[in-house]
């Protein structure tokens, strides 16, 4: 992980401004898979609504820094506000949601996200409607004697990368702790999980809540990162980039959709680059993928990983 | 004392009353088998008790409270704990992870989001302490679900050890298991019982254990009792020798 970091943070030096705006996109949609992956690997509930939070989190974002003054701290009181409307939001769907389980609970999801997209279509006054909220002014980070500008490309890269670190330790502690031993265990047989005295419909809350508060953390970095928040955020069809990259990537593994996002992406770019009809082709890969990478390439890649490390080992020892 | 009271419990399922009428008190520290032909009624009672049914009429009280009608998990939280008759147990889990999560659940834990499960020393220490007991340390690291069928059977004992409850019900716990690992399982269940950690109810098919095993054996037939007594009576009984013995 450590390794990982050093080479995310050292990127900028290396590569093109154009990647660098490309990788902080990736970051943010591989925090969107992750947080799928704590509802759909963890737990076992497939959601079609993640969406919705994602879109309450990048318009709220969107709102705060349109309405307010664009100084100081104000990127993370919308990051704050932010997380506090995609928490409560969740809060009062999963209430519903979680009483169910699967393939009525994806249904039962996808429509509350459409009710979020409905809204978000119809609200003109606040959400702009169909056109959305543009025109969102690049925010500054203010410190105490110091003042970061992220209207710089590389600011705010690094920016969305120590957001996104720190999502991505906070979900790592919560998947290592009791809490996450036990959503896996209700996951894997919740009638086993009653029989050992679990409220299955609690534990299966907090993790749709803690579910929508990351997918609505990566709604906040993407919306003034783009400079616009449109309502096909919170549609349905949004809902399929985190499932598709956490099907890529794999979701037994951790950092499975964070890798996802990352094959996802690129593939999308340099598809695009030679065609127009790039979902054509993408869709080809997707099912070569599926058929011959059942659990995402991200087990393979880490076993070729460990393979090279004792390659090296082996080379070193004989020198 | 008495631990468990079963009063007049009647379950119907399909028109058919597969538990009709079942009076039962069972005291604190006792060993007993319930036995009977297939579709008796006996893992319907295990059910009714656990909470995974409802009754239609009729109650039930567990340390002089009543707990009818109650989820299987808050029965679970009063003291009764059971093992199935098909394995369930969490097979993409490893062993050591199965019965951690046994042990995490009693001592109320499940909750916690911040700390290293691993690092838990005390829950740990008490999962390796099951572990060492089924025999299945040798596997720990494996996923569940890939160990030999017999294993499977004793991690979900296990699992429902590792609850500290007051009732254990043991639904057909040697199914699958063979001669030698039926052997050993019946020396866990004696010392268990011996030390006095539980009171232990058996569904079993396998007549010499429950003979050895248990001091009293309650006779199921078409969703009654039939017979409640020692082995030496049970045996002596005309119409359970008639109905479920065969002679």
């Amino acid at each position: 992980m450590l390794c990982t970091m050093a080479i995310l943070v050292a990127l900028p030096g290396v590569l093109p401004k154009f990647y660098i705006i490309l990788l902080g996109s990736i970051l943010i949609y591989g925090l969107f898979a992750m947080s799928f992956n704590v509802l759909f690997g963890y737990t076992g509930l497939l959601s079609f609504g993640q969406a919705g939070f994602f879109a309450a989190g990048a318009y709220v974002s969107a709102y705060v820094l349109k309405e307010m003054p664009s100084s100081g701290m104000s990127i993370c009181f919308a990051i704050f506000l932010s997380l506090c409307l995609s928490a409560i939001l969740s809060l009062v769907v999963g209430i519903v949601c979680v009483r169910l389980s699967g393939w009525v609970f994806a249904m039962v999801t996808l429509a509350f996200g459409q009710i979020i997209y409905t809204i978000v279509y119809k609200w003109r006054d606040v959400t702009g409607g169909d056109d959305g909220l543009y025109g969102i002014p690049v925010p500054k980070l203010g410190f105490p004697g110091m003042e970061i500008d992220l209207k710089a490309a590389f600011n705010h890269y690094y920016f969305i990368l120590f957001v996104v670190m720190v999502a991505v330790v906070i979900l790592r502690i919560i998947v290592r702790s009791p809490f996450g031993t036990t959503i896996r265990a209700i996951r894997d047989n919740p009638t086993r999980a009653q029989f050992i005295g679990l409220n299955i419909r609690n534990y299966r809350l907090g993790a749709f809540v803690i579910s929508g508060l990351f997918a609505g953390l990566a709604g906040a970095l993407f919306s003034p990162y783009k400079g616009i928040a449109s309502p096909e955020l919170a549609n349905w069809a949004f809902s399929a980039n985190p499932v598709i990259m956490s099907l890529i990537g794999g979701t037994g593994m951790f950092v499975g959709p964070l890798v996802g996002a990352l094959v996802y992406r690129m593939l999308e770019h340099f598809i695009a680059m030679y065609t127009g009809y790039w979902m054509l082709f993408f869709g080809i890969v997707l099912i070569l993928s599926v058929l011959f990478f059942p659990q995402g390439i991200t087990p393979y890649l880490s076993r070729g990983v460990l393979r090279l490390e004792k390659g090296i080992r082996r080379m070193r020892s004989c020198t | 004392m008495t631990l468990l009271k079963i009063q007049d419990l009647k379950y119907i399922v399909e028109g058919f009353m597969a538990v009709a009428g079942v009076d039962l008190a069972m005291s604190r520290g006792e060993l007993l088998a319930i036995i009977g032909p297939n579709g008796a009624g006996k893992t319907t009672l295990f059910n009714l008790i656990s909470g995974f049914l409802e009754p239609a009429s009729g109650d039930i009280y567990f340390k002089g409270e009543r707990i009818t009608g109650f989820p299987p998990y808050k029965i679970v939280r009063k003291g009764i704990c059971r093992a199935f008759q098909l394995v369930n147990i969490f097979h993409t889990m490893t062993v050591l992870e199965n019965i951690r999560m046994g042990v995490l659940a009693d001592r109320g834990i499940t909750a916690n989001p911040y700390r290293d499960v691993e690092g838990l020393r005390e829950i740990n220490d008490e999962a390796f302490r099951i572990l060492d007991l089924m025999d299945l340390t040798s596997y720990k690291d494996q996923a569940a679900g890939s160990i030999p069928h017999g294993h499977q059977k004793s991690l979900e004992i296990g699992i429902a050890l590792s609850q500290k409850a007051d009732l254990l019900l043991l639904d057909e716990p040697t199914s699958g298991m063979n001669p030698e690992e039926t052997q050993t399982f019946m020396k866990r269940m004696e010392e268990i019982h011996r030390k006095g950690d539980c009171s232990i109810a058996i569904v079993e098919h396998d007549m010499e254990l429950v003979f050895h095993l248990a001091r009293r054996i309650i006779v199921m037939y078409e969703g009654k009792i039939i017979a409640d007594g020692g082995p030496g009576k049970v045996k002596e009984d005309d119409f359970v020798r008639k109905v479920y013995l065969g002679d």
